[in-house]
């Protein structure tokens, strides 16, 4: 090939037509033009808002929580102010030499990140290391590392502070299964909730109250836009979105009077294990609620670690346990005034004596009475009083379980209250159908045990107080609640005569205040009282002690159950004791509800 | 000498360099000068390179104008030689090698491998018994391409490979290539295209309908029996073949080529640029953000905004107008070297101007349709306007050619 080759085409070469080429090139031309237009006129808004949505990066604001009221209006939960000291990870290049500079300002630094003294920059660096925020190093830092920290800001880059509010409860264990408390959202939370106002590292209502009315207190979060660039560092706060101020929760007040759960928890003790509820059988409030042990609450809210939650969840006296509603128990004879009820409704005459009691009764096989030697021959009154069992077996035998049954539901038993915490058992009132599905052969030597409260039969000491006031008030059925704006008109037990509830009440009476009552030692000077005590028989050790009363006699304010786990062995009932000291600071703080009598004892 | 120079400088395409370039320099300060520090200083650079280009222009009008055919040979295989000494020795820039270093300067061979090829090709195609009018006499100019295109494919980059592709058609088309042989050359291509898994739809029924368009043509064209059949047959091949090809590729490209189709399927990894490039194009709206105003770039959501998508920054900031505006700018290059092309009285003068045309439309489609995800995301530089003095300098080289070539015109 040569040069002089081409001079041969060169007559011959005619350009052809560049035409469709300019063509083909207007074509290409106009497809770009024609997306552009697309995106940047007719899709302008969309991808607007799209590109400051990444910008743009929304920041929680928490609302304030919601604080928990007592009714008389004590603080049983609060917000507090905490602050924390923070590394900002765009500043790690200078922990090498910030964290020294503020170990010289503050000698007990190492303590406070909890790591020796030449672990500290390692300890920082790993935290910068877990986000692209600035990072808590000390949470609850007192004013005075605050302090520096703020003064000495320009030789200590990358520190800064943040507050959080932190929840509070200033009765600390009092009631702390009622009040609740607050936990951090885990992974699993965080991924379903976060659609609903819940952040990273925000915490939610983990028992309770707390929990119950989560929605309530909590109120809605606002917002504030941060502007970020494409590493997610922080350019700081936009004004160009209007920031969204967030809505305060509500305040909850609740039923309970602090100062008759203080008097139950300190008439418990430090060693007594039980639960006490205490409530008004006119309108359902509850006004005390006790389960004893306790816990600190506050200790979730700041310094909770794995192993104290380990040691509180596997403790053998259960702290975290709400006995009051989660525990049930056979409630022994408390239960004797349903079956007398029953009798009573299904004709026997209150002054029927059956067989004399001689401290055992035969069916099959003995059935005891508690009082070795018996009590002779008693009428209902008499036999209520007196708690004979043996009486109660030959009522029980008579009225067969068909009759007794259909009670329970009346009377709240076998079923949940429906008060306003979570985790309340429903107990067990075993019928026919119970039977059988348990696949247990039902024989009429069962009705002896269950018409003392003995047997299948299980009850919680809501459901107990409940019954107490149902009694109390002549069949006035109120549902049990924990806040003051849960009360609901109260209704009335059916079909029950009220000169049923009229025997049975004074059976109640004499068990306090006849001279053959076995709670004598429950009478307070210039009250009348009404109450039945209870054992309950514990396969696992001594019995539990039961006692349920309502007060005034008259016209009944409160009623009460307890109980006092493992409490068999004590001289006196220890049930009736803690009971008599809730009553007494009752009529001391709620002296308009106190029918004064001159000689209670002798009626 | 230098009077006829100035009388017969095209200075419509002089002009429009010089716009092109001022602008890509302010556009590459605006992109370059955000929250990424390491970038800062990189219009300063552009401004040397774009320097030094223009003073090369000035020495490529000086030359005269048989220099180009004399050596389009030897620049073409000293250009196989450094694209094998790169493949050898190259440096690695975004996970291929690329570069050759020379001293401080690193320097990209593919980019003036390109006015090699074209320069070669035109020389070839000028002669008058290598005319390509026959199918046969496609098989030596296709070998000039393949040679290249495959060193550079190996980097690999696969962008500057279809460049070479691209530039050989219109040349052919050019130096007497027939219709309806270019169309039975581009079919196969369409055929594999049409059945491309990944492209939407593109999928066998278009193909079908392709076929009988292809039997139109082949009709039309009265070859023999054994030409139609052959014709089909390749067709036929190239539409089953795609499918399994495409499962044959590295998964980078293959992640490329599919999410670009679906970019939210892959938000964080190869879909990332592209759906941040359509939205900061988006929210340039029809006027633009400003100068130097464009957040989403200057923020640096937008990975390589100085370089491949430069373009993005003018759609931000500049908006639809200003996009246009340079487009219109790029049109007007690849108008001019038509016109050239067709002007200039020299064979080689006029397919090696076809060449360069090509060269700067294909560069345009493919760059700008990246950044506003139509085209897969090769890499692809756009001229003038992206970052990258070896870009800049060999597209500067290429309007130097244009330039000599018009003021030879009427020479052979």
């Amino acid at each position: 090939m040569s040069y002089r080759n081409s001079l041969e085409a060169k007559d011959k070469f005619v350009a052809p037509n560049p035409l469709p080429l300019l063509l083909f090139a207007v074509v290409l031309l106009s497809i770009l033009a024609l997306r552009l237009f697309s995106l940047q006129v007719l899709q302008y808004n969309d991808l607007l808002t799209e590109s400051e949505l990444r910008r743009f990066q929304p920041e929680v604001i928490e609302a304030p929580r919601g604080f928990i009221f007592d009714r008389n209006g004590q603080i049983l939960a609060e917000n507090q102010m905490s602050y924390s000291i923070t590394i900002d990870p765009f500043e790690r290049s200078f922990i090498e030499t910030s964290v020294p500079r503020l170990a010289s300002l503050v000698p007990n630094l190492p303590e406070l990140l909890g790591v020796k003294a030449d672990e500290m920059v390692d300890k920082v660096k790993d935290l910068s290391r877990r986000s692209s925020n600035p990072e808590k190093i000390i949470s609850d830092a007192d004013f005075h590392l605050l302090s520096i920290v703020e003064e000495y800001s320009n030789e200590l880059p990358g520190f800064g502070a943040t507050f959080d509010q932190l929840r509070s409860y200033p009765f600390g264990p009092m009631a702390a299964h009622i009040i609740g408390y607050m936990g951090e959202l885990n992974r699993d939370e965080y991924g379903r909730l976060k659609g609903e106002g819940y952040g990273y590292g925000h915490s939610i209502g983990r028992l309770g109250i707390e929990k119950y009315y989560e929605g309530e207190l909590k109120g809605e979060n606002g917002f504030r836009y941060i502007e970020r660039n494409y590493l997610s560092r922080r350019l700081g706060m936009t004004q160009e979105i209007e920031p969204l101020a967030p809505i305060p929760g509500r305040n909850v007040t609740l039923t309970l009077d602090s100062r008759l759960q203080m008097s139950a928890e300190e008439a418990f003790g430090d060693s007594i294990l039980g639960s006490l509820v205490a409530l008004d059988p006119r309108n359902g409030d509850v006004l005390v609620m006790a389960s004893m042990p306790s816990f600190d609450p506050n200790e979730f809210i700041h310094s909770m670690t794995h192993e104290r939650l380990f040691a509180l969840q596997s403790d053998s006296k259960h702290p975290m346990y709400n006995r009051a509603i989660q525990a049930a128990y056979p409630p022994g004879s408390p239960f004797k005034v349903l079956t007398a009820i029953v009798g009573l409704e299904n004709g026997i005459d209150p002054d029927t004596k059956f067989k004399s009691c001689h401290g055992v009764y035969f069916y099959g096989r003995p059935y005891k009475c508690w009082k070795e030697g018996g009590h002779g021959s008693l009428d209902m009154l008499g036999a209520i009083t007196q708690s004979c069992n043996v009486y109660f077996y030959q009522l029980g035998r008579k009225l067969t379980i068909e009759k007794w049954q259909r009670y329970g539901d009346m009377f709240g038993f076998g079923k949940r209250t429906g008060i306003d915490i979570s985790g309340e058992n429903p107990g067990l009132y075993p019928t026919l159908d119970y039977y059988e599905k348990h696949k247990v052969d039902y024989s009429p030597g069962m009705m002896l045990n269950l018409s003392i409260g003995q047997g299948e039969i299980l009850v919680t000491m809501l459901q107990l107080a409940h019954y107490a006031g149902v009694v109390g008030t002549a069949g006035l059925d109120a549902k049990p609640h924990l806040v003051l704006t849960g009360r609901e008109e109260p209704k009335r037990v059916p079909d029950i005569a009220a000169e049923t509830f009229e025997i049975v009440r004074q059976g109640m009476h004499g068990v306090v205040h006849s001279p053959r009552g076995t709670a004598k030692s429950a009478r307070i000077k210039g009250h009348l009282i009404a109450g039945k005590t209870g054992t309950a028989q514990n396969p696992h050790g001594a019995d539990h002690k039961l006692f349920m009363v309502f007060a005034p006699y008259e016209n009944p304010t409160i009623a009460i159950a307890c109980v006092a786990e493992n409490a068999g062995d004590y001289q006196f009932s220890m049930a009736v004791r803690i009971v008599k000291q809730v009553l007494t600071d009752y009529f001391t703080y709620y002296p308009d509800n106190t029918v004064a009598v001159n000689d209670p004892g002798t009626l | 000498m230098t009077r006829e120079l100035f009388r017969n400088l095209d200075y419509t395409l002089l002009f429009t360099l010089l716009f092109i370039m001022i602008a890509g320099i302010v556009i590459i300060h605006s992109a370059s000068t955000g929250e990424n520090e390491s970038i800062n200083e990189v219009w300063k650079r552009q401004i040397v390179w774009a320097t030094f280009s223009l003073l090369t222009l000035l020495v490529i009008l000086a030359l005269p104008h048989k220099i180009f055919r004399a050596f389009a040979y030897i620049l073409y295989g000293g250009g196989i030689l450094l694209l094998i000494i790169t493949q050898l020795y190259g440096t690695r820039g975004g996970g291929s090698e690329r570069w050759l270093l020379l001293g401080p300067i690193r320097f990209q061979p593919s980019e003036f491998m390109k006015i090699a090829t074209i320069l070669a090709l035109a020389r070839y195609l000028s002669v008058k018994k290598n005319m390509p009018d026959s199918y046969v006499k496609c098989i030596v100019p296709f070998l000039i391409v393949a040679f290249p295109m495959l060193l550079v494919q190996m980097q690999p980059d696969l962008g500057t490979a279809l460049v070479f592709a691209a530039i050989s058609l219109p040349m052919l088309y050019w130096a007497g290539l027939d219709t309806v042989r270019l169309f039975f050359i581009v079919a196969p291509v369409l055929s594999a295209l049409f059945t491309a898994p990944f492209i939407p739809f593109f999928n066998p029924i278009v193909w079908v309908a392709f076929m009988f368009v292809l039997l139109a043509v082949l009709f039309y064209s009265r070859y023999s029996f054994i030409g139609m059949g052959m014709n089909l047959g390749v067709n036929i091949f190239a539409g089953i073949a795609m499918p399994y090809v495409f499962n044959k590729l590295a998964t980078y490209q293959q992640k490329r080529i599919t999410t670009i189709f679906n970019p939210e399927q892959d938000a964080l990894g190869s879909g990332y640029q592209i759906i941040h490039s359509k939205i900061a194009v988006g929210s340039g709206g029809l006027l633009g953000k400003g100068l130097d105003k464009g957040v989403f770039t200057d923020l640096g959501f937008l990975p390589h905004a100085h370089t491949d998508f430069i373009f993005s920054v003018v759609c931000e900031e500049l908006g639809f107008l200003g996009a246009l505006v340079i487009l219109s700018a790029i049109f007007v290059l690849i108008y001019r070297a038509l016109m050239i092309a067709s002007e200039v009285k020299s064979p080689f003068m006029s397919i090696a101007s076809a060449g360069i045309a090509t060269v700067f439309a294909f560069h345009m489609f493919v760059n700008v349709g990246m950044v506003i995800g139509i085209m897969p995301v090769t890499g692809l530089p756009l001229p003038f306007l992206s970052y990258g003095g070896s870009s800049l300098l060999s597209n500067t080289i290429m309007i130097g050619l244009l330039l000599n070539f018009r003021i030879h015109r009427h020479e052979y």
